[in-house]
């Protein structure tokens, strides 16, 4: 095809808006979190002692800080959709710095004597599986959703779509999970998030191509 | 749209490609920026996201096109030489081996070989110009040749 040809057609075909990444990833991560929250509500909800452990320092922070890698995650993804947009991935450092500094608190205030005991927790192997099991629906919602947008990195478009959808597993497991201790945090939900986050990567290096 | 194909030219230029494979590169990233128009945001600079694009497309085809170099055959018609068929053979060989060609390729070769028609005459009796029947000709040769080998 000649390529005056090939824009006179582009041109007569260039009526129709379509909706923006951004309102497409919302509409995708709704439906996503909704499934998820269904799954985590049917099989586990939130701890018994919700109420007292909201009074405690380090079940808010937990959640908080899993929240805040879920919403950082939000403009990132959607500026990597978005050829030669900026992309505002230093705000994770916040979340990550959160998470040091708990850490460092809770080695100066419990001391480095029991460190081991309060990293390995008691359910450090239900985290790693089920931080992933509740990240699939919105990573697999997530990653539809991208297909429409124009990644020009698509392994980093899909690791921030694990990442998010990650967060968001934890946050749900997190609701649930009886260790709060930073140790046991920073270790399994590290695990837990960057198991979510590589297949993210791979599956968007595969399926995020355009 | 040209200042589009004479960017990317420019750098696909640079590349080594050839000009059908810039042809193509600028079609492809074209038919890329309107696919994917909605994902430029009006508020923000035009030229980045185009950039970005092009970019992204232009490296895209250079993965899929490395090692392969084509040179359009048109511009050597006139100089390509037809290659003598081998004496030894019979019209009944070149008939069955014509076989493995598709169809157009197999009435060329049978109308010269085999009938003994110039290009010029198989040309207005296939309806096609001298030098298609030229180019056919030599793409059929081609094929015998690696099908068939030498000296077979």
């Amino acid at each position: 095809m000649r390529t005056e040809d090939l824009i006179g057609a582009l041109a007569r075909d260039a009526k129709d808006e379509r909706r923006s990444v951004g309102q497409t990833l919302a509409v995708a991560w709704a439906a996503g979190i909704a499934v998820a929250l269904a799954l985590f509500l049917f099989l586990l909800g939130p701890r018994v002692d919700f109420a007292h452990a909201m009074t405690t320092p380090w079940y808010p922070l937990k959640l908080a800080v899993l929240g805040a890698i879920a919403v950082f995650c939000v403009p990132i993804a959607e500026a990597l959709l978005r050829p030669g947009a900026r992309v505002p991935s230093l705000w994770l450092v916040l979340p990550a710095g959160l998470v040091a500094l708990a850490v460092a608190a809770d080695l100066w205030a419990l001391g480095v004597a029991g460190a081991w005991t309060r990293l390995q927790g008691r359910n450090g192997l239900y985290c790693v599986t089920l931080v992933p099991f509740f990240s699939v629906a919105p990573l697999v919602a997530s990653l539809i959703a991208m297909r429409t947008g124009a990644p020009t990195s698509p392994l980093r478009a899909g690791l921030v779509a694990g990442l998010l959808s990650g967060a968001v597993g934890g946050l749900l497991y997190g609701l649930y999970c009886p260790d709060d201790s930073p140790l046991f945090v920073a270790v399994w939900y590290t695990i837990g998030i960057a198991v979510v986050a590589s297949a993210g990567a791979l599956a968007g290096r595969v399926l995020l191509r355009w | 749209m040209p200042a589009t194909s004479a960017g990317g030219r420019s750098r696909a230029c640079t590349s080594g490609h050839s000009e059908a494979d810039l042809e193509d590169i600028v079609q492809e990233t074209l038919l890329a920026l309107h696919l994917r128009r909605h994902t430029w945001n009006g508020d923000e600079a035009f030229s980045p996201w185009l950039n970005a694009i092009v970019k992204y497309k232009l490296i895209d085809s250079m993965r899929r096109r490395t090692g392969r170099r084509w040179l359009p055959i048109d511009d050597y018609v006139d100089v390509l030489a037809v290659e003598e068929v081998h004496p030894g053979l019979q019209s009944r060989d070149i008939i069955k081996m014509a076989e493995v060609l598709p169809e157009k390729q197999r009435a060329i070769v049978l109308a010269i070989f085999v009938d003994g028609r110039s290009t010029a005459e198989t040309a207005s009796r296939l309806n096609m110009t001298e030098s298609a029947v030229r180019v056919a000709l030599h793409r059929a040769l081609g094929k015998l040749a690696k099908r068939f080998g030498e000296g077979t």
